[in-house]
């Protein structure tokens, strides 16, 4: 197993619960296995909020990230995890 | 000739000799300026000289909303006031809303000229045709919304809308700001340019209004606009509720929320202290600006300790990272209490936080010690000590006095090394995102013809991951030349020039900005334009303020970063690793220059780029081949 780190903020923290936490994944884990992960423990109240409805693309103003790079500069949901991973899910936010 | 919007009028005030012309607005410069920025620029190439000193009586204070200003068009009540400023001796422009705007326009001016020195305390009203100078001698020395009040007391009318200055402008600090209600012409010191003119405030009120050229294709145009609106996934019910302070959690997320006068971005990051969620426990309504129907604005109320009961709109997320994340403190209401502080003393929030920053990361450093600061104990996170720095700034006392103008000049006086603390780019003070992490936002503050200026070019595709015109890639260099030139010029020609405000144009407009404002112009003006002609507004512009700055002798040499963020990685967070290299910069500045048909040794635009712009008469001024 390999340990990656959570970010969350905004309504995804409030589901989560947390805005960093850790979790244990099996080696190897894409971004799509992780997510899957996530939403198994938290269920429709997580989905809901990062898909678009009946379907699994992302909705399009949820930015979700490995190490501070979006995924689709990386390999997308393929991505595969590394121990110590940080990853974050930031719905949009408004304002400079 | 345009048959809408406009009222076509521009007011030119002399404090010297106490006088008031009316000129016309040829519709040449309202076709190919629009209004706002594009005015600003355009008036302030012209009429002022190279080589002044800005606080002499030869500067000019431009203000200039802009054609949709007091029309229905939501979120309009918008102007910019520009100058030359005393901060960067570059481009000074500065951008608010409220009610005062509307009320220029509703008065009968699409730009007021202010120009000259008057000899002693004065303010000035304008009601409609008429313009009054007045003896501001009995209010020299209030706090800016004392002066409002009293103003509007002493004309017997609550109606006016006020501009004015606090004792930081009066005493000419270069961090100072104008205030109109509780709303800031933040940066750039132009308040010191209003106090060098003597001039206190500005007193308007309007009984007019503004004709819409094409009612039928208005109603189109502006039903496109609000529908756009609707479906922004923030603007309502969000951003309507919270304002800007979400992105502190954004940028905290992204490892780019500045700390400690950025020697600590990514370790110190205070998203549950000052994030949103706290935040909303100390909010009690919000505060509008005229026709606007989201309301970002919010007003809190600080509810412990020595701040308890203090009100200020805002925190606004770039204050909550200069008086915040900057200073190191996470003390949310001494935020609200130093943010109000600012307000009234008329100090600029975001240079007077970096400025305190920079004291503070002295202090530490021993390079500043207790006998300079008066036994201020200037650790970062004492909020005490902010809070009373703040104070000191705007009086120029003790400390302060070498502090008042800025961490540009300050270390300059400090000298020891300071100047490697003096986190600013020519000359003004570096707003709240860490560009290590983000390269487009941090090419635009080395770019734009104001400094340090998150308003100029913002890269909300950094930033917020819009993917308009593209998905890009925050960590990457790659592209970012290009980028930086659509963000600068889509954003001038579509917010700053018509002027709508910013928030609109990033959450909800951005896609089909060029468009929404070429049918706007149309209806509302009756002058046609398609949308690559807007966008051609926003490059002249750019190109003419840059023009304004080579006059005054900027170079590619300026366009650069502190070193900090050239030589130090971000320590922790998201971003970690990252800075912004000598090589780095050296490709997204070749990039940005060979877009924009500039010198890439000089940074000067070229001939064919300003006669391809109609600005044959700047590439002569310049004497460029
Ligand atoms: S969104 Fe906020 S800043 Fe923009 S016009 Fe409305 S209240 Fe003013």
């Amino acid at each position: 197993m390999i340990k990656v780190k959570i970010y969350t903020i905004m309504e995804l923290k409030k589901v989560c619960g947390q805005r960093e936490f850790e979790l244990s994944i099996p080696e190897g884990s894409t971004v799509r296995d992780l997510l899957s992960l996530m939403i198994n423990q938290w269920g429709d109240q997580l989905s809901v909020r990062l898909y678009k409805p009946g379907s699994d693309s992302v909705l399009p103003h949820i930015r979700l990230m490995v190490n501070g790079r979006s995924i689709e500069f990386l390999k997308g949901m393929e991505t595969v995890l590394q121990d110590g991973d940080e990853f974050s899910m930031l719905p949009l936010v408004a304002g400079g | 000739m345009y048959s809408g919007g406009y009222t076509g009028k521009i007011l030119r005030v002399n404090l010297t000799d106490q006088t008031a012309k009316k000129e016309k607005l040829s519709s040449k410069i309202a076709k190919d300026f629009i209004g706002g920025a594009g005015f600003g620029v355009k008036f302030l190439f012209d009429e002022v000289k190279a080589g002044i000193d800005p606080l002499s009586p030869e500067n000019k204070l431009i203000f200039a909303p802009g054609p949709f200003t007091g029309t229905p068009v939501p979120c309009t009540s918008r102007l910019t006031v520009t100058a030359k400023s005393p901060l960067t001796n570059l481009v000074g422009m500065g951008l608010s809303g409220g009610f005062f705007p509307a009320e220029l326009k509703f008065a009968g001016y699409d730009i007021l000229i202010i120009e000259g020195r008057a000899e002693k305390p004065t303010f000035i009203t304008i009601k409609d045709g008429e313009v009054h100078f007045r003896d501001a001698s009995k209010i020299w020395g209030t706090q800016t919304f004392d002066c409002q009040q009293i103003i509007k007391d002493t004309l017997s009318d609550q109606n006016f809308r006020i501009s004015c200055i606090g004792p930081a402008g009066e005493r000419l600090s270069r961090i100072a700001c104008i205030m109109n209600e509780r709303r800031a012409v933040g940066r750039k010191g132009l308040g010191a340019v209003m106090g060098s003119k003597n001039l206190k405030a500005i007193a308007v009120r309007g009984s007019g209004s503004l004709n819409i050229s094409s009612q039928e294709k208005f109603k189109t145009a502006r039903s496109q606009m609000l529908k756009a609106m609707k479906q922004s996934p923030v603007l309502y019910p969000e951003f309507s509720m919270t304002g800007t302070p979400t992105n502190v959690d954004n940028t905290c997320a992204l490892g780019i929320f500045p700390a400690k006068n950025w020697s600590a971005t990514g370790l110190f990051t205070p998203a549950d202290q000052i994030g949103i969620e706290a935040l909303q426990t100390r909010r009690i309504g919000k505060e509008p600006c005229y026709g606007c129907p989201v309301g970002c604005s919010q007003l809190r109320l600080a509810r412990t300790g020595p701040y308890a009961g203090i009100l200020t709109e805002g925190p606004e997320f770039e204050t909550l990272y200069s008086l915040g994340g900057q200073t190191g403190v996470d003390d949310m209401d001494s935020i609200i209490a130093a943010d109000r502080l600012c307000d009234e003393l008329g100090l600029d929030s975001i240079s007077a936080g970096v400025t305190v920053g920079f004291a503070m990361e002295l202090f530490e450093k021993g390079i500043l010690t207790l006998a300079d600061t008066g036994g201020l104990k200037l650790n970062f996170g004492n909020h005490e000590a902010m809070n009373r720095l703040i104070r000191l700034i705007a009086f120029r006392e003790g400390i302060g006095s070498v502090l008042s103008d800025g961490v540009k000049i300050a270390s300059e006086k400090i000298g020891k090394g300071a100047e490697r603390f003096a986190m600013h780019i020519k000359g003004l003070e570096l707003p709240g995102y860490d560009v290590r992490g983000a390269k487009a936002h941090g090419l635009s503050y080395a770019t734009s013809y104001t400094g340090a200026d998150h308003n100029r070019g913002y890269a909300f595709q950094e930033i917020f991951g819009i993917p308009v015109p593209y998905p890009v890639d925050r960590l990457s260099i790659e592209g970012k030349g290009k980028l930086t030139k659509w963000n600068q010029d889509v954003r001038t020609a579509t917010a700053d020039c018509p002027t709508l405000c910013v928030f609109i144009f990033d959450m909800a407009l951005a896609g089909t900005s060029l468009k929404n404002t070429a049918s706007l112009m149309e209806a509302v003006t009756g002058i046609a334009f398609t949308p690559e002609e807007v966008a051609r507004v926003g490059e002249r512009v750019n190109n003419l303020a840059r023009a304004f700055n080579v006059r005054e002798g900027v170079t590619r040499a300026d366009d650069r970063f502190p070193e900090r963020l050239m030589t130090e990685p971000l320590k922790g967070g998201a971003a970690k690793g990252q800075l912004i290299s000598e090589e780095d910069l050296k490709v997204m500045l070749d990039e940005y220059y060979t877009v924009r048909g500039w010198d890439l040794d000089t940074g000067i635009p070229s001939r064919e780029k300003l006669v391809e712009l109609g600005l044959e008469y700047v590439a002569d001024q310049l004497g460029v081949k």
